[in-house]
């Protein structure tokens, strides 16, 4: 299995290199690939079954846009052909329309879904999030009864999810203007903001998900959080291991999902 | 009116000040708040005394402002500080107001001010330090400091055009601060230990900051720490005005000075990170025109305050106290390298929770995941207790860290900690706590060194 690290001399904060760390322990035969930004990405000449891309400072965003921006099209090609992309933190803006900042400076981005991210340098954003995210009937097979949230939906068809935590800490959010049309939101939200950053009057899920393109302003430690949804990744990978330390990950999931869950527990910072 | 509510505000500030210290509530910004809320710009007309240092950066700020300030007192010199407040602007508009008359006029000769970098915009629009050391930039609070670009430009924008910089030039991104500004650079030469290539998680400066091809390092002692250069474009880490050379652990002696004198120094604290705080101290010292062989006696008689480390031998075993600043993942990897470098058996309390965070939100654990918990996968590290509200998190982060299982022990409660120690004859005891734990910290300490004497005596 083909699997690449996009940039990591500059998309490696808030402790995210873990991320992949932990997923590989658990993939047999992986080959990884950590592309710096002055590499040709490996999967311009190769079918990569994983791609990675982490958060990074503003100016890196520059620096990562202009280097995906005439790589575009393979990537929608990849993307086409379901192979599993993972954006995590403000990684998830390379793949909107722009970013334009407070000087009125914009960066062209690749649009792959439509909206316009507006960092404001002096406003912060930092929040817990619990949200949901559905499975198909096969991964749920896999990941087991443990990692599982079940609810009956309206149709009286008994849904299967997995419950997610995390954290987001930020400068903009993206208010996308095409949900529905070409990608759906990556995760429910139950608590804590969608990806437009609302705390009211906003239906917005978390997140965007194409085909198996998932990315999301969750940052962090994503992957080790959340160990049903990164079974769920090692399941679409066609991979079944166990995780590193599964049990204890599980406690420290449950642990903060307990917490999460507490109505008196604050959300926003 | 202008005048008119700094009046008020001064009056009110200063009753405040009388109020707090019949109720004996000396270390609390609430008469800097006040003040400022009465008259937002009370910062541009408190009395200031004539020269004033600030001290920033990421690590080290505390410890370098108190050996300042124990420095220039030991000399004689009257420094106003802000050591009992806070480094953001209401504590250091509380210190200017202790440190002024009824009328506004300041009683000190000098001011030291440790600042807050996220707190520049706030402070020196009004303060103009005549010098300011920034002691280093590294990755910090995720919540409010995101990366060290982010502080980087906060700083860049805010230090006053006159002031002269006191910059490390082992650290490329604090070195490269307001380019305008006169700077003198401070560093310490090649040591044994030294490697070119990182071992560290977090490395904030990885691309030449001319032409973004990867940096190279003729020296790099702890994450972005050393010399570096591009190979690419020539460019290179500034050179040294004062610098420590010939490190000796064994002594625990270093020779501090420039390229026409150097004066063998005492360390005050052998962790690397508190020596290149005594290097900063003596550059310091020296643009304020105290020679080496001055300097070299006025720190003899200062000492790293005791809430950040202590060690003391309880019965059959040492105890120490550990500061490793919560949501630091830098402070905490170089107080690890520290501990793991110290010789003999230990046994270790991890509580760094950040316990602020915990009263009514989560904490955001992504720091523990920037933080070297590898340096605590040691032979020589025989327990490590993990406690707190995040005592589960740091179970997980030390098994993916490598440490064997049974090495470590969860218990929920941190007071319930000391009890879970073997206290083996001969080994040092370590209890890591946070700036939000010091309360807490301190009593697991009482409790550890408590039952240490007590299994003497039996």
């Amino acid at each position: 299995m083909k699997i690449e690290i996009l940039y990591p001399d500059l998309c490696d904060l808030y402790g995210e290199p873990a991320n992949m760390k932990y997923i590989l322990s658990a993939i047999k035969n992986a080959e990884v690939y950590e592309t710096g930004i002055f590499e040709k990405p490996k999967f311009v000449s190769e079918d990569v079954n994983f791609i990675y891309l982490g958060s990074m400072t503003e100016n890196s965003q520059k620096m990562v846009c202009e280097k995906l921006m005439p790589l575009r099209e393979r990537l929608r090609e990849l993307i086409d052909s379901g192979a599993v992309i993972l954006a995590t933190g403000n990684a998830l803006e390379i793949f909107c329309d722009k970013i334009v900042c407070e000087d009125g400076s914009e960066t062209s981005c690749l649009g792959f879904f439509h909206g316009t991210a507006r960092p404001e340098m002096m406003k912060r954003h930092n929040s817990l999030f619990l949200g949901e995210f559905n499975l198909h009937e096969d991964a749920a097979s896999v990941i087991g009864e443990e990692g599982m949230a079940k609810e009956v939906d309206s149709g009286n068809n008994e849904a299967q999810k997995i419950e997610i935590v995390g954290f987001k800490s930020q400068f903009g959010h993206i208010l996308p203007s095409d949900e529905g049309d070409t990608w759906t939101p990556l995760f429910k939200r139950i608590r804590g903001v969608g990806i437009d950053g609302k705390k009211q009057d906003s239906h917005m899920g978390e997140g965007v998900r194409i085909n198996n393109f998932m990315a999301t302003y969750l940052l962090g430690p994503l992957l080790i959080l959340n160990p049903p949804f990164t079974k769920y990744i090692l399941n679409l990978l066609g991979e079944e291991g166990k995780l590193p330390y599964e049990d204890v990950a599980m406690e420290v999931y449950e642990t903060r999902l307990r917490e999460f869950k507490d109505p008196e527990r604050g959300f926003f910072y | 009116m202008r005048k008119f509510r700094y009046a008020a505000a001064l009056l009110a500030a200063k009753l405040s000040v009388i109020a707090l210290k019949l109720t004996k509530r000396n270390g609390t910004n609430f008469p800097g708040l006040l003040a400022i809320k009465i008259c937002p710009d009370f910062l541009a007309h408190i009395g200031k005394p004539e020269k004033i240092v600030g001290i920033t950066g990421t690590n080290g700020k505390t410890t370098v402002s108190n050996l300042l300030v124990d420095a220039l007192e030991a000399k004689g010199i009257s420094v106003l500080n802000n050591r009992l407040g806070s480094n953001i602007h209401f504590g250091i508009a509380t210190s200017l107001l202790r440190g002024a008359n009824l009328f506004g006029k300041s009683r000190y000769e000098m001011a030291v001010l440790e600042i807050d970098e996220r707190a520049t915009p706030k402070i020196l629009p009004y303060i103009k330090p005549e010098y300011m050391l920034v002691t280093n930039l590294f990755r910090d609070s995720i919540k409010r400091n995101a990366h060290t670009e982010y502080i980087a430009g906060i700083l860049n924008a805010n230090i006053p055009k006159e002031t002269k910089l006191i910059l490390n030039a082992d650290d490329l991104i604090s070195a490269r601060l307001c380019s305008e500004n006169e700077r003198v650079y401070f560093g310490i030469t090649k040591m044994d230990s030294d490697r070119t290539e990182s071992i560290n998680l977090i490395n904030d400066i990885t691309l030449c900051p001319i032409c973004s091809h990867k940096l190279k390092y003729e020296y790099l002692r702890y994450h972005h720490i050393g010399k570096a250069y591009c190979s690419h474009c020539g460019f290179k880490a500034p050179e040294y005005d004062y610098f420590g050379s010939n490190v000796d652990f064994e002594k625990m002696t270093i020779d501090i000075g420039d390229a026409d004198e150097r004066v063998n120094y005492k360390f005050i604290s052998d962790g690397i990170h508190n020596i290149y705080n005594m290097v900063s101290c003596v550059a310091v010292l020296k643009e304020l025109g105290i020679g080496y062989r001055e300097s070299k006696e006025l720190l003899k008689k200062v000492k790293i305050v005791g809430s950040r480390y202590s060690k003391e031998l309880c019965g059959d075993v040492f105890v120490a106290n550990q500061m490793a600043k919560e949501n630091n993942a830098l402070g905490s990897s170089r107080a690890f390298d520290y501990v793991a470098g110290q010789k003999g058996d230990k046994e270790l309390v991890l509580m760094m929770n950040c316990l602020g965070d915990e009263k009514t939100w989560s904490e955001n654990t992504s720091w523990l995941y920037d933080c070297d918990f590898e340096y605590l996968n040691d032979q020589s590290i025989k327990r490590i207790i993990v406690t707190g509200p995040r005592g589960k998190d740091y179970h997980l982060r030390l098994l993916l860290a490598g440490v064997p299982e049974e090495k470590i022990i969860w218990v929920k409660s941190e007071i319930d900690a000391p009890d879970k120690l073997e206290y083996t004859k001969g080994e040092s005891i370590f209890i890591f706590y946070g700036t939000d734990s010091i309360a807490l910290g301190e009593r697991v300490l009482a409790k550890t060194k408590d039952i240490a004497r007590k299994r003497r005596v039996q």
